[in-house]
């Protein structure tokens, strides 16, 4: 079998027969027919008037960075340092008690960039060499208030677990683009997995299929992609071909059973994988100049900045969801000492970020990947410990940029203390569904059948912001 | 799931709450009783109204028929002029009825029994055999625990362990194993603590109570609550009355006759529910005998314990003074009333908050004066002298369990939008609207025994009162999916408008009708269906006929069952499997989950210490600890379920991660090596057509044809040239192993048919 790697599926049944078939789910037709009729809605949703992204990368800072010393610049916080946020300010329940704490003053210094004139924090004044491409949502709301709910509904639109994730939604509704790599991958900073572990790129109540695969580091990005030890490729090619040949005889008397050659079809492309995946990793066919852009000559940018070059390497070979986490294991939860953990974590990502966005620019990549920044929630004004902040999921700040957003602009307002959001409010629903709206899919009609439900990635709420592409 | 809970939400819930408050109670619905609301097609819903026993139907051509199922099955294939495929291989029947009943492959020794036993009644003493094998639990357990999303952690962040809840999957297996009516069964997971307080055994099946994922550290301890109460409604009404009221949350039911009411008034039934890791256990007269010389003793006892209380309780509360301070005044209440004094819903308030502000002794001893420190110890010293007074219970033991306090239960409250702190109106227990507007079975709610109020033992009489149109009908949809991959109702979840109606709604209500007949028996019922011709026929694709090909253009999903289903085998079965055909399985039953080795670097994140006795390590998968955020790798590449929802169906995905773990994985090449050095130990390396046949018997149980071991020998060769391997014994090992590998990863081994 040979498959182009960028082909379109050009109807409804290969399209169910391809779906998320980067990952060899070809019985999958027959299960999205019998059980869920509504899938053949997935196709539909997508609509030539929506975004052209055909690729996520979506940089995940894991534990929650502040808005407030990034990207929402607030003058009356260090005005107020010292004293408690004034009374007309509502209180709200926060993970560690700090309502009534003193306001915490930030230490940055602040730059406008650009046309656009975005104010940016010098955290992040090589991302704001890119101010012009970003869309900056100010007003961006969740519901949880601990990391393994936040993290887990910034993921799949639910603080509890159980709901496929925004990664699976998007694989579900348009496949994958290479059929030899998984269509929605995931990649770690560091050994420790975010709040929930694997879970929060799983599928929840969807067939595994749609589940992000993380690609760990080193040569052997999949879990078993190597021969058992002292297992020679001529010997492993060979014993595959007698599985597959005991697998067509057995199928001969079982004519046109598609469940029995999909398994034939997916151990031919657990061998394609085999072949395909490390080349896709081998960031050793990159120029020098361009490991430099990512931060790749110096150690503290260099596992950031390795990880958003190998997702550049997977969106140019069509995969369709990247998800990178910064800090995983919740490292950006700063309770503490804000200006060291900051330091570190914006160190560690400001010059790789700048880096994609640079490379997907000049590669014209960029049109038709959407980028994405942002946390599980933002940060609190008022101190915790002397020197920290808590968390934040009533007002905090995300980011946009390339697949069709309009760059250089500020959506939404959190209030003078960044607290709230108080305009243009953007729940975790309407990011998701903005995400899919990017991709050309309306998240009202993505629909999967579950336990006589019509489920959607936006939990039947939520709507695009209309004005990030506009 | 609709759970408007969410914190951002609060203003708009108020508002609503407010206008709710202002113009009346315009959300709640009419008095159960005449139901108005519903429409008469709403009411005639097929899952609404009551099982009438239908006559079995008469057929032509009744040659075919064993069993009144076979008439109903065959009447409808009749109706589009087909009849079933005919019955099955001796082989294929046993290793389907196997897998099947046992979730293993037959043996061997097994297979050639079965062949030779030509006397009339073979396959029934073959039914009867496995029906009483202790394996059959341990199958049909399973299922069950997908249903109440089983495991042995809490799940969310720190996932910790909850080191009794194996004890709930040991009751489920020896209830299937003992055939315990489903009555029965029912009746103790939802309120065992209240009809049968004698028996241990029940206390443990209300653990079913507390499988709900739970947050240790959840800051919003009001919300947690009412989110671990949701979860339980919504899963009480999924499992046993197959009805997604989970979405009557927050508004009525979008498509079915179902309202907000009916939610919170089924939640009312649940809420007294108070939780416990050890329980007393006694017959009701000696639980209340005991209880009233505890009272007594607590009488006894009050001075010195409000003294020690006062001492620690306001050392506690500087302790932990920061810990405190995102609690509400009504948490904080909860957490500084002393245990004893605690009302049911403090009770659940300190059990989601005081883990969090644990304080020890040395931080505890800190905020305490010198004089106090001595008085302290006095009071503890004259405590001590007063415990060894203190009665105890006829018999008491640690398990997960639920159980009521005699002070009464916490109200229920309708709430906004599903808004924790969006009350509406207070509710109170209540059955389905519209099922009791169909027939009516009277709800009396009267405590089985002092102490309790008989809330939960209500909702399961009526649950399992034989007029309920619900629980029988989804039982045997239940069953009828298990042997045959499908149930009559595809939906075994969601009896609901959005699901097809039944393929064969008289079946369905004969097989319900019948279930209640035999006392709720479930091995009666599975006896009842492998023994029909409808079980027992071929897959047709073995060998097509102008009449399958004509049933397959009609039928092509065999929604009419004209021929037996090709299944892959469970997560479990194939695990199991590898481990019966290697040798390794271990026989153990029952105790804490065991953990067997996870691949290499496969998660750094999650504890998992491996068990350390090799035996654990090869038990099989039911007994593999379920560990909410570590699902063992191998089950989880085959879709074992997420543990997290009730998982009505496994999925059967076919996706390349699953290859690579049969390909790569050393677990699985173990196997594969332990396999082939059993049957060159038996048989010997110098006969290799017979250690060919021998593999073929082991994994697929069946001697393969001529040519088949022919390719099998020109394989073997090939690779004992590629292993490169200089002695050729062990090139022959190798390439033997190899071989048993490749038998381990086909199609042949994987599914059944």
């Amino acid at each position: 079998m040979k498959f182009s790697q960028t082909d379109y599926p050009t109807s409804r049944r290969e399209f169910l027969t391809r779906a998320g078939g980067g990952f060899g789910a070809l019985a999958l037709s027959g299960l999205l027919a019998e059980e869920n009729p509504l899938a053949a809605d997935a196709m539909s949703a997508r609509s030539p008037n929506f975004g052209g992204a055909k690729s996520v990368i979506f940089l995940f800072m894991d534990g929650g960075p502040s808005h407030l010393d990034t990207f929402d610049r607030k003058p009356k916080v260090n005005e107020y340092a010292g004293k408690p946020l004034p009374d007309t300010i509502e209180r709200k329940i926060t993970p560690m008690g700090v309502s009534e704490n003193a306001l915490l003053a930030t230490k940055r210094k602040w730059k406008r960039f650009g046309e656009s004139g975005l104010e940016i924090s010098n955290w992040y004044w090589n991302v704001g060499e890119l101010a012009d491409d970003l869309c900056v949502i100010r007003s961006c709301q969740a519901d949880g208030l601990n990391h393994v709910g936040s993290v887990c509904q910034m993921n799949t639109g639910s603080i509890l677990a159980g709901r496929p994730s925004i990664g699976s939604w998007v694989t579900y509704g348009l496949g994958s683009e290479n059929r030899n790599l998984p269509g929605f991958v995931v990649l770690l900073d560091n050994p420790k997995e975010p709040p929930g572990g694997s879970r929060v790129w799983g599928t929840g109540f969807m067939p595994a299929t749609y589940q992000g695969t993380r690609f760990r580091n080193g040569p052997e990005p999949i879990l078993h992609l190597t021969n058992p030890n002292g297992i020679s490729d001529a010997r492993q090619k060979s014993k595959l071909e007698f599985i597959t040949r005991l697998n067509r005889r057995y199928g001969e008397t079982r004519p046109g059973e598609s469940e029995l050659e999909a398994r034939i079809a997916s151990y031919e492309l657990a061998y394609r994988m085999q072949a395909h995946a490390p080349e896709a990793v081998d960031l050793t066919e990159e120029t020098q100049e361009t490991q430099v852009l990512y931060g790749m000559n110096e150690k503290h940018t260099t596992p950031f900045g390795r990880n958003c070059l190998l997702a550049r390497r997977l969106v140019e070979r069509g995969v369709r969801f990247v998800q990178l986490y910064s800090g995983s294991g919740s490292k950006w939860d700063a309770h503490s000492g804000i200006e060291q953990n900051h330091g570190l974590h914006c160190g560690e990502t400001d010059k790789p970020i700048a880096g994609l966005l640079t490379d997907l620019k000049r590669r014209g990549l960029l049109d038709e990947t959407l980028v994405v920044w942002g946390g599980e929630f933002g940060r609190t004004p008022m101190s915790e410990k002397g020197d920290g902040r808590d968390h934040n999921p009533y007002g905090f700040t995300m980011w946009m940029a390339g697949g069709g957003v309009r760059g250089g602009q500020i959506i939404g307002a959190t209030d003078d203390f960044g607290m709230h959001a108080i305009e243009g409010h953007a729940h975790v629903h309407d990011l998701h569904a903005t995400i899919l709206h990017a991709m050309g899919v309306n998240h009202e009609k993505l629909v999967y059948q579950h336990q006589g439900r019509p489920e959607r990635a936006t939990v039947n709420e939520g709507a695009a912001i209309e004005q990030v592409f506009a | 799931m609709l759970l408007r809970t969410q914190v951002a939400k609060q203003p708009l819930l108020l508002v609503v709450a407010a206008l709710v408050a202002f113009f009346g109670f315009q959300t709640r619905n009419a008095p159960a009783d005449d139901a108005p609301q519903f429409t008469a097609k709403e009411r005639s819903h097929w899952a609404y109204v009551p099982v009438v026993r239908p006559a079995i139907p008469q057929v032509a051509e009744s040659a075919q028929i064993r069993t009144p199922i076979d008439a109903f099955v065959l009447a409808r294939l009749q109706r589009e002029g087909l009849s079933l495929s005919q019955e099955a291989s001796r082989r294929e029947l046993i290793r389907r009825l196997k897998f099947d009943l046992l979730g293993l492959p037959p043996t061997v020794e097994e297979i050639e029994q079965f062949l030779a036993d030509d006397s009339p009644g073979a396959y029934e003493r073959l039914v009867e055999r496995f029906l009483a094998n202790p394996h059959y639990g341990e199958t049909w357990g399973r299922h069950w625990l997908d249903l109440v999303r089983f495991a042995e952690t809490a799940g969310f962040n720190a996932d910790p362990a909850r080191p009794l809840a194996y004890k709930y999957r040991d009751y489920v297996i020896r209830s299937f194993n003992g055939d315990k009516p489903y009555q029965q069964f029912v009746t103790e997971q939802i309120a065992g603590d209240e009809v049968a307080p004698e028996n241990v055994d029940a206390w443990v099946a209300t653990g079913y109570l507390r499988m709900w994922p739970d947050e240790s550290n959840a800051s919003n301890v009001l919300l947690a609550r009412q989110d671990a109460l949701n979860d339980l409604t919504g899963n009480v009404s999924s499992v046993f009355l197959a009805s997604s009221l989970g979405c009557a949350q927050c508004h009525d039911h979008k498509f079915d006759p179902l309202l907000q009411d009916d939610f919170y008034q089924l939640q009312a039934f649940l809420v007294g529910a108070t939780w416990t890791d050890r329980v007393a256990i006694g017959t009701a007269e000696q639980l209340e005998t005991y209880r009233k010389q505890t009272d007594e003793w607590l009488r006894k006892t009050a001075s010195v314990r409000r003294d020690l209380h006062t001492i620690e309780q306001s050392a506690e509360i500087k302790a932990s003074y920061v810990k405190r301070l995102k609690f509400p005044k009504v948490v904080l209440d909860a957490i500084d009333a002393a245990e004893v004094q605690r009302s049911a819903f403090q009770r659940q308030l300190a059990f989601w908050s005081e883990r969090q502000i644990v304080v020890s002794e040395k931080q505890l001893l800190a905020q305490i004066n010198e004089a106090d420190k001595k008085r302290r110890v006095e009071l503890k010293q004259q405590l001590a002298k007063l415990v060894k007074q203190k009665p105890k219970p006829p018999a008491s033991a640690a398990v997960m369990a639920c159980v009521e306090l005699p002070t009464g239960v916490p109200k229920t409250e309708l709430l906004a939008g599903g808004g924790y702190n969006a009350p509406i109106a207070e509710v109170e227990p209540a059955v389905f609207t519209v099922v009791n507007a169909n027939r009516k079975i009277n709800v009396k709610i009267s405590p089985p025994r002092p102490g309790t109020s008989g809330r939960r033992t209500a909702l399961a009489n009526w649950m399992t009162d034989p007029v309920n149109p619900l629980t029988a009908r989804v039982m045997v949809n239940r069953i009828w999916q298990g042997h045959f991959g499908r149930g009559l109702v595809a939906n075994a979840n969601d009896f609901g408008t959005r699901t097809a109606p039944p393929s064969h709604p008289e079946l369905l209500d004969w097989l319900a009708s019948e279930f209640v007949a035999r006392d709720w028996s479930m091995k009666s019922m599975h006896r009842l269906i492998v023994c029909s011709a409808v079980y027992r026929q071929a897959n047709f694709r073995r060998d097509p006929t102008s009449a399958s090909v004509r049933a397959e253009q009609i039928d092509v999903g065999n929604r009419l069952y004209w021929h037996f289903p090709r299944r892959r085998l469970s997560a479990e079965a194939i695990r199991d499997a590898l481990l019966a055909v290697s040798g390794d399985r271990s026989e153990g039953m029952y105790g804490p989950g065991v953990r067997p080795e996870l691949p290499p670097n496969y998660s750094s994140r999650e504890k998992w210490t491996v068990s350390k006795n090799i035996a654990d390590r090869q038990r099989r998968s039911v007994y593999i600890y379920s560990k909410r955020n570590l699902p063992f790798p191998l089950l989880k590449a085959f879709d074992f379920p997420d543990m997290h929802e009730s998982c009505a169906r496994r999925a059967e995905t076919t996706v390349a991660p699953q290859s690579l773990m049969l390909l790569n994985s050393e677990m699985v090449t173990g196997y594969a090596s332990r396999l082939a050095g059993r049957l060159m130990n038996d048989v010997g390396t110098g006969d290799l057509p017979k250690l060919v046949d021998a593999a073929y018997e082991a994994a697929f149980g069946r001697a393969p044809d001529k040519e088949e071991r022919l390719i099998a020998i020109e394989f073997i060769g090939q690779q004992q040239t590629l292993t490169g391997e200089k002695s050729p014994e062990t090139a022959i090992a190798a390439a033997f192993g190899d071989f048993c590998h490749a038998l381990l990863n086909s199609n042949e081994f994987l599914y059944v048919e």
